[in-house]
């Protein structure tokens, strides 16, 4: 099991956090969760947000990172206040998966969907054209780590071979 | 800590909570009552007795309730089921894996050690148990509160346990990022078969609760 160390920060659910290397940000256990990583590879500032819903539409909180309506945008400013040179951003994107999801409890499980076209849409308004690499939907957990020294992204799965976006 | 029935329970809450959340007595009494409910029925499946070896009902961080299952990482045999009617709510029922091969040996009458792993057959008697189990521990809720509650089908899902619980999660985070999770662990006396059975109730489910004891 992946635990927090000095180097190694983990970005729980509903958070954002944008630092410079050394160190590795890591995003446990994804299923309709989004990890959205942004990385500059001069600066070497990354930064990633856990996604866990679309938008936060008319709550009180809908200013938190939880949302991609507004993890999006926080995150490109961290970034930018950080040191990053925005023009040279490398945006991926993983998680959205569909655990489950027939019958009754097919809404539940769909939301990774809605994340993922939730998150496609913010970057887009965001000025963001083209996202870098992709590893969203199936009906698997994902574990995303990305090397702030390197700007590696690397994503396990139970029962995978590990892949790098 | 509370007492009841002879078995220990912590009430203890991180963060305050809903009002009714703070009347948890009658709360927890009641899903007490349901899961030792649930784990007979259990019992009577595996033809062992189970017994609850641990209950704790708690307002907790949503990012956290994943720890209550090993961590988000670790894999685990997840039986998922909604509480549908008066109000709403989630169940998940959590094993180990090696763990939800031993239940699936004894539900099947098989020699130990002949589940290696979780195929459509596998994931059916699974998905039966949580069903039992789901349905005793509603039918204590309904008839404690005049409340009508419903299990829907089981879902099955093999994975790591952030992301089989984080879909559920999403659901509850669109009221509150502080949930009330009930964590229960239990065993049998001669056979390690421990599980979780988290009840993750909406705060309408926990309301129908305190209402019934305020008119009682």
């Amino acid at each position: 099991m992946t635990t927090e160390t000095a180097d190694n920060l983990v970005v729980g659910l509903g958070q954002l956090h944008v630092r410079k290397a050394p160190g590795v940000l890591v995003c446990l256990g994804l299923g309709s969760c989004i990890a959205l990583s942004a990385y500059d590879s001069e600066s070497k500032v990354g930064g990633m947000a856990h996604i866990v819903l679309p938008d936060g539409n008319g709550r009180t909180d809908q200013d938190s990172p939880k949302y991609a309506s507004s993890a999006v945008p926080l995150l490109l400013d961290e970034m930018d206040r950080l040191g990053a040179n925005m023009s040279r951003l490398l945006i991926r994107m993983s998680g959205g998966a569909r655990m489950a999801g027939t019958g009754s409890l097919g809404a539940v499980f769909k939301i990774g969907e809605s994340n993922i076209e939730a998150t496609r849409k913010a970057l887009a308004e965001s000025g963001i054209v083209r996202v870098a690499g992709t590893d969203i939907g199936g009906s698997h957990g994902r574990t995303v780590r990305l090397s702030l020294e390197t700007g590696k992204l690397t994503i396990t799965a139970s029962n995978r071979e590990p892949i790098e976006i | 800590m509370a007492e009841l029935k002879g078995r220990k329970m912590s009430t203890n809450q991180e963060t305050p909570g809903p009002a009714a959340y703070h009347q948890g007595d009658r709360w927890a009494q009641l899903v007490f009552e349901g899961i030792n409910s649930s784990v007979s029925g259990l019992s009577e499946m595996v033809g062992q007795e189970v017994r609850v070896t641990s209950l704790d009902p708690r307002q907790r961080d949503a990012g956290k309730v994943h720890d209550l299952l090993g961590g988000p990482e670790k894999l685990i045999a997840g039986v998922y089921l909604g509480i549908e009617g008066t109000a709403p709510g989630q169940l998940l029922l959590a094993f180990d894996p090696e763990t939800a091969y031993k239940l699936i040996d004894m539900l099947m009458a098989q020699p130990p050690g002949t589940t290696t792993e979780i195929g459509e057959m596998e994931a059916s008697v699974l998905g039966e148990m949580g069903n039992v189990m789901g349905s005793f521990f509603l039918t204590v809720l309904g008839d404690n509160t005049d409340g009508q509650l419903m299990p829907t089908p089981p879902l099955v899902i093999h994975d790591m346990a952030g992301s089989v619980i984080d879909a559920v999660l999403a659901q509850m985070m669109l009221d509150a990022d502080d949930i009330m999770a009930v964590e229960t662990k239990f065993g049998t006396a001669d056979m390690e078969i421990e599980g979780a059975f988290l009840v993750l109730p909406s705060t309408a489910l926990v309301n129908l609760a305190v209402q019934e004891r305020r008119a009682a």
